[in-house]
C-alpha cells in the first residue's frame, strides 16, 4: 500500500456563445456529427469519434484491433440528450488522471436560426507536464484573458 | 478529496467568472507604464457592481498573486500579474482551441444541410401538383 499528500484540485470553465443560421433540428445534427465521425483536430487532422445517441451512450474513440485486443478510448457518457435542444456529456474526455468533465450544447430557436450556448466545465488535478514548468513566465496569459473579458463585455 | 479554498492558488482563484472579469479589465489596461494601475473605483465603475463585492474578488487575487497593489496617496491601485496566470491557461488553451474549432466546423455543416434543405424545399414547391 502506498500513500501520497491529498492533491488539491483544479476547475475550469470555457463557456462559448456562438450564431448558427440553421434550425435547431439540423443545428443539433451537425452536432452529433461533429461529436462523431465528423470529428476533426484544430490542426486538421480527421479524429472520428462514435457517439451513441441515447441516455449512458458512450462516446468514444474506437481503434479497432490489434493482434486480437481492442484499442480504444472512451471519452464519456450520454448524461443528458433532448433532441433538439439539449446535450450533456460527462466523463473523463482525453484526460489520463482522475478528471471529472461536463460538456453541454444547449440550442435556443431564434429568428432565422439558433443559438448554440456552449459550456465544459471540468475538474481535476494539475497534469503534470504543466506543474512542472508552473513558476515559468507565460506573456501570452495577458493575452488571453483580455480576449475573455472583451468577449464578456461585448454580451 | 476536499475541494480546495477559493485562496489556495492562482486556478482555484481564477475559476470564478467576476474575478476573471476584473482580471480582464486590468490586462486591458495593462500597457506597461503607471496608468495600467487602477483603483476600486475605476473597477466599480467599469463593472457595475457594489464597491464591497469588487473589494472581496480583489482581497482573493491579490492573496494568490494574481494582481499586486501600490498605495498612491489616498488610493490603493491595483495591476495584474500575468506571470501568475499561467497554470490556468496552459490547461484551459488546448481545450479551448479544440472547443472553437468544433463550434465553428458544427455552425459551418449546420448552415451547409440548411441551404441544402432549402433548396430542397424549393424543388418541391416548383413541382406542378
Amino acid at each position: 500500500m502506498s500513500t501520497t499528500e491529498t492533491p488539491v484540485l483544479r476547475s475550469f470553465e470555457i463557456k462559448k456563445d456562438i450564431f448558427i443560421a440553421a434550425s435547431p433540428e439540423i443545428a443539433f445534427q451537425a452536432i452529433l456529427e461533429e461529436l462523431g465521425p465528423g470529428s476533426v483536430m484544430p490542426d486538421g487532422k480527421p479524429f472520428p469519434m462514435k457517439i451513441e445517441p441515447w441516455p449512458g451512450g458512450r462516446w468514444y474513440r474506437d481503434l479497432g484491433e490489434t493482434g486480437g485486443y481492442a484499442y480504444g478510448h472512451l471519452w464519456g457518457h450520454v448524461q443528458v440528450i433532448k433532441a433538439p435542444t439539449l446535450l450533456e456529456l460527462t466523463g473523463p474526455m482525453p484526460m489520463s488522471f482522475p478528471a471529472i468533465n461536463h460538456v453541454q450544447y444547449r440550442l435556443k430557436a431564434e429568428d432565422n436560426g439558433t443559438r448554440l450556448l456552449f459550456a465544459h466545465r471540468a475538474m481535476g488535478p494539475l497534469p503534470e507536464d504543466l506543474q512542472a514548468g508552473m513558476d515559468k513566465g507565460w506573456g501570452h496569459a495577458v493575452g488571453r484573458i483580455k480576449q475573455v473579458a472583451e468577449a464578456k463585455t461585448a454580451k | 478529496m476536499p475541494r480546495s479554498p477559493t485562496t489556495a492558488d492562482a486556478f482555484t482563484a481564477i475559476a470564478e467568472t467576476r474575478r476573471r472579469e476584473i482580471l480582464g479589465l486590468l490586462a486591458e489596461a495593462d500597457n506597461g507604464d503607471d496608468i495600467c494601475q487602477r483603483d476600486v473605483s475605476w473597477l466599480v465603475e467599469k463593472l457595475g457592481w457594489p464597491q464591497p463585492q469588487v473589494s472581496k474578488h480583489l482581497r482573493v487575487l491579490l492573496k494568490v498573486g494574481l494582481v499586486t497593489v501600490e498605495r498612491k496617496g489616498k488610493h490603493r491601485m491595483y495591476r495584474m500579474n500575468g506571470i501568475k496566470l499561467r497554470p490556468v491557461f496552459d490547461w484551459v488553451k488546448s481545450y479551448e482551441r479544440f472547443w472553437e474549432h468544433q463550434l465553428l466546423r458544427i455552425k459551418d455543416r449546420a448552415e451547409k444541410l440548411q441551404r441544402e434543405a432549402d433548396i430542397k424545399n424549393q424543388s418541391y414547391k416548383k413541382e406542378p401538383s
